[in-house]
């Protein structure tokens, strides 16, 4: 069965969400939706679905939605696969997953292309995407053998997904590829990358670090890749 | 030029780049190939290739397999296989490798050594081994 998460976002959206609604009830994809807004425990009925049987978890929302979802099913043994419809905006998870909007989503869905992700993991708190501080007054310690100093104030960004930019710079680096990159830039020409294969800490007086555009936690934090693999539904054109 | 030194010029592959803004403290090691135009105290270990850019400055023992220096480096060089050095690089420590290139410029302060024997000594190994793979297999 598939469980569709509808995110709150999606009343502010509504033409898009009934546009993805329609093209799922042609490709007869229906399933069982769970409004958030209506929920006060999502973590519950998430995993209550799960326990039912849930065959795919469809995530309507963006980013912060992902993130939230992402760390539920962190701490639950099946792996269930996750597809991503984007709505309004902070939509990068789903842009380097291959899907650009709810209109190409449905069909994206339907062709169950599946990779398997390791998401990543910071203090008690999972994330897919990145993270990131500025660098001011901050202090990154890599794989516990060499710190890592900007002398101009810009911001750290450890990625696990590559985005658009990223991307388009032709690095090569990928969420299955077990390590996490560290990437500093100003500009593009002074730009500077780390490989991560065990850890980074970061420490900062003033600064806290976000997880996946959406959460803002206080350091030290000690970040990671974890051990939990998520299948993700993707498309063609994603960028790994 | 030397042939080996245009491997360098598109050196873009790399596992690691030290930007100019960018300062490293530590032991830094790696598998993959390393550009380095910012500041770097401590150690480098790699198997992969190192390139030092002009605006480098590095305080630093490296060991690797090959190695550009354009830049400065106060530390000793150990490279096991080939080392090119540009008219603007400093260096001021020993150097150890197989093949070396110096560029008119260029300033060493320190003792070089040059161990190409050993190469062709490991490669006629290699040949010797092969041989003998191919007289068993022919039995």
């Amino acid at each position: 069965m598939n469980v569709f998460i509808y995110d709150a976002i999606t009343e502010k959206y509504k033409r898009k969400t009934r546009r993805f609604e329609e093209k799922i009830n042609n490709l007869g994809l229906q399933g069982k939706i769970i409004y958030l807004q209506s929920i006060k425990n999502y973590k519950e009925a998430v995993e209550q679905e799960i326990r039912n049987g849930a065959k795919t978890i469809i995530i309507l929302g963006n980013n912060q939605t992902v993130n939230n979802i992402i760390n539920i099913l962190a701490n639950i043994s099946e792996n269930i696969p996750v597809f991503i419809v984007p709505i309004g905006e902070n939509n990068s998870i789903a842009e380097s997953m291959g899907i650009k909007n709810e209109k190409e989503a449905a069909f994206i869905l339907s062709a169950r292309r599946m990779e398997n992700i390791k998401i990543a993991k910071a203090n008690h708190l999972f994330f897919i995407n990145n993270c990131q501080i500025n660098s001011k007054l901050s202090e990154i310690k890599i794989d516990n053998s060499y710190k890592v100093f900007s002398l101009k104030e810009t911001t750290y960004k450890i990625i696990n997904l590559v985005d658009k930019e990223v991307y388009s710079k032709d690095i090569k680096t990928s969420p299955q590829d077990n390590k996490l990159e560290l990437i500093i830039k100003n500009k593009w020409k002074d730009m500077s990358l780390f490989p991560i294969t065990k850890e980074v800490e970061i420490k900062s007086k003033e600064e806290r670090v976000l997880l996946d555009d959406s959460i803002k936690i206080e350091t030290p934090v000690n970040i990671s890749i974890s051990e939990k693999v998520i299948p993700f539904i993707v498309g063609k054109e994603r960028f790994f | 030029m030397f042939k080996k030194d245009q491997k360098f010029e598109n050196f873009t592959e790399a596992e690691t780049i030290i930007g100019e803004s960018v300062l490293v403290k530590g032991n830094f090691e790696s598998n993959g190939n390393l550009i380095i135009n910012g500041s770097l105290e401590g150690e480098i270990k790699t198997r992969g290739a190192v390139l030092v850019g002009e605006k480098s400055k590095i305080n630093a023992n490296i060991s690797a397999q090959e190695m550009m220096v354009k830049g400065n480096v106060v530390g000793n060089l150990s490279v096991s296989d080939y080392l090119a050095i540009g008219e603007s690089a400093k260096i001021l420590g020993d150097i150890e490798c197989s093949q070396i290139s110096i560029e008119r410029g260029a300033e060493i302060n320190g003792q070089v050594s040059i161990n190409g024997q050993k190469n062709k000594k490991e490669k006629n190994t290699e040949t010797e081994t092969v041989e003998k793979i191919e007289e068993n297999s022919s039995l």
